[in-house]
């Protein structure tokens, strides 16, 4: 039997500056599953994205594939989680985009004409093809926001764990993404206000709440409920 | 806004723009190393060096506004020297020449030294610039790496030159914030309004580099950096660090030790 994409059991994490930001939160990813991480603001979802990916160091379990989230696993579980940031700009840092999408496979040691197929096959899918020697700062925020992703699905992740990828987008460039998500194939993780983006992309949704988890179901039943998407600063 | 960086000096066509960065380096490092190195008691020398910057500066055929704006840069410090140095006390004594008829005197050394230093200084900026404007940023930063340069020095670098428009732009952003809150405050430096929005960049900048750091670590970085390997040198990339040292050394000792 596969075990779940992520199995996450009571964590709990706390800011340095003292802030709650989870609480005891348990939940299960199947395998290919589409996921939308849907709560109001200061609900957890980036700091619980964080917490997969071995970059915050919560109390309780989590398991990725099977494999637990602690330090000598680190380098395994990150070439199979890919995290793409709210800011682009933060996630885009090499002089050239070639370099930025180049950065995962050659971390993950592949040789050269490897990572020339994927860093080609990544700007193809999200549509940015022949970009490669420009510099993020002159690509427009729609072109940054996709060539964040480019730089994960170079990877070839099993996971992708994505933090408001639709923010500040247009609906052109939002149905665009939406189309990138859909064919982008492997179980994903979506932090997301955008309703429309949880409908398109995603099969199930967890509502988030002061850092638990308030709700779990597909997304035509979390987003139908809406009394409880008003108790929860949504609606 | 319009920042002014290095694109605008670009010209991506050209003889020196084909040469491999790294020997492009080597070269130009050669020929400033050599001007640098002309006593100060000879002018010969310092004007053949600002000749051959000048006639590199040609070939490279870079756009004349930006080259033009980056070098009046060098200005308020020629005009230091030029003030300063007549007036030091290590000339007491020396033979004195008028700077044109009837003009005032200076003595004879400290001319000397003022056209060193200052034909030094617009030949290193000249090839300098001439090395960036053919070369570009990224393939600059990739050949110093190759050339084995500190490897954090170079990272800093390649930060800043991400960095800066970003910058920039998020100060721009907040001053724009300010005015539409209808702060009229004449001069920018005449108000803490400004003190608090370089503290807010100073700690935005701050964080926005903890979650590049954080980017950095979710894609697997473990401390070293990869780029594409370079085309293989070709006799021509060779030839010119050749001719760039041959230039140089001949310069330097045509008119003597
Ligand atoms: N670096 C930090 N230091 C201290 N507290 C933080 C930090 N980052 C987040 N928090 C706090 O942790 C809580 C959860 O924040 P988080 O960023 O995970 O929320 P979120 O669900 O992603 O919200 P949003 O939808 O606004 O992005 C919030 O109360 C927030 O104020
Ligand atoms: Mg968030």
């Amino acid at each position: 039997m596969t075990p779940p994409a992520v199995c996450i059991r009571d964590l709990t994490f706390r800011y340095p500056d003292g802030t709650m930001a989870l609480q005891n939160l348990s939940l299960e990813v199947p395998p290919g599953a589409r996921v939308a991480l849907l709560g109001s603001n200061g609900a957890g979802k980036s700091t619980l994205l964080l917490c997969l990916n071995g970059l915050n160091d919560p109390a309780g379990t989590i398991e990725v594939e099977g494999v637990p989230v602690t330090r000598p696993n680190l380098a395994a579980l990150r070439a199979r989680i890919g995290l793409v940031f709210q800011n682009p700009d933060d996630q885009l840092f090499c002089p050239t985009l070639f370099d930025d999408v180049a950065f995962g496979p050659r971390n993950q040691g592949l040789p050269e004409d490897q990572v020339l197929t994927r860093v080609h096959d990544a700007l193809h899918a999200v549509g940015l093809d022949g970009l490669e020697e420009k510099s993020a700062f002159h690509l427009s925020f729609g072109q940054r926001k996709r060539a964040a992703l480019a730089t994960v699905l170079s990877m070839k992740p099993g996971i992708l764990a994505l933090d408001e990828p639709s923010a500040n987008l247009h609906p052109r460039a939002r149905r665009e993404l939406a189309a990138v998500l859909r064919a982008a194939g492997g179980t994903h993780l979506i932090a997301t206000h955008d309703f429309d983006l949880a409908r398109d992309v995603c099969d199930r949704a967890v509502l988030m709440w002061k850092g638990r988890v308030e709700a779990e179901g597909t997304v035509a039943e979390i987003l139908g409920d809406r009394k409880r998407l008003e108790d929860v600063e949504l609606e | 806004m319009h920042v002014p960086f290095d694109p605008h000096l670009l010209r991506s066509a050209g003889p020196l723009q084909a040469l491999d960065a790294r020997c492009k380096v080597l070269g130009f490092a050669a020929l400033i190393v050599c001007s640098v190195s002309v006593p100060r008691e000879r002018w010969q020398p310092a004007a053949a060096f600002l000749a051959a910057a000048a006639l590199l500066l040609l070939l490279a055929r870079l756009p004349w506004g930006p080259l033009l704006k980056r070098l009046l840069l060098l200005l308020p410090i020629l005009a230091a020297v030029a003030l300063v140095v007549p007036l030091s006390k290590a000339w007491a004594g020396a033979d004195r020449v008028a700077l044109w008829p009837d003009g005032p005197l200076v003595p004879r050394p400290a001319l000397l030294v003022a056209w060193n230093v200052s034909a030094k200084a617009l030949t290193g900026t000249v090839l300098a610039l001439v090395l960036a404007g053919t070369t570009g940023a990224p393939a600059l930063l990739d050949a110093f790496s190759r050339l084995r340069f500190p490897r954090h020095l170079l990272l800093i670098a390649s930060f800043i030159h991400r960095y800066t428009a970003t910058l920039v732009e998020e100060l721009e952003r907040m001053r724009r914030a300010r005015d539409a809150r209808g702060w009229r405050g004449r001069w920018l430096w005449h108000t803490p309004v400004l003190g608090r929005m370089l503290g807010t960049l100073f700690l935005r900048s701050y964080e926005r580099g903890e979650r590049v750091w954080l980017a950095m670590l979710a894609r697997g970085w473990n401390g070293r950096f990869y780029s594409s390997p370079p085309r293989p040198l070709a006799p021509h990339d060779l030839a010119f660090v050749g001719w760039m040292l041959a230039a140089g050394l001949a310069l330097r000792f045509a008119w003597g030790l």
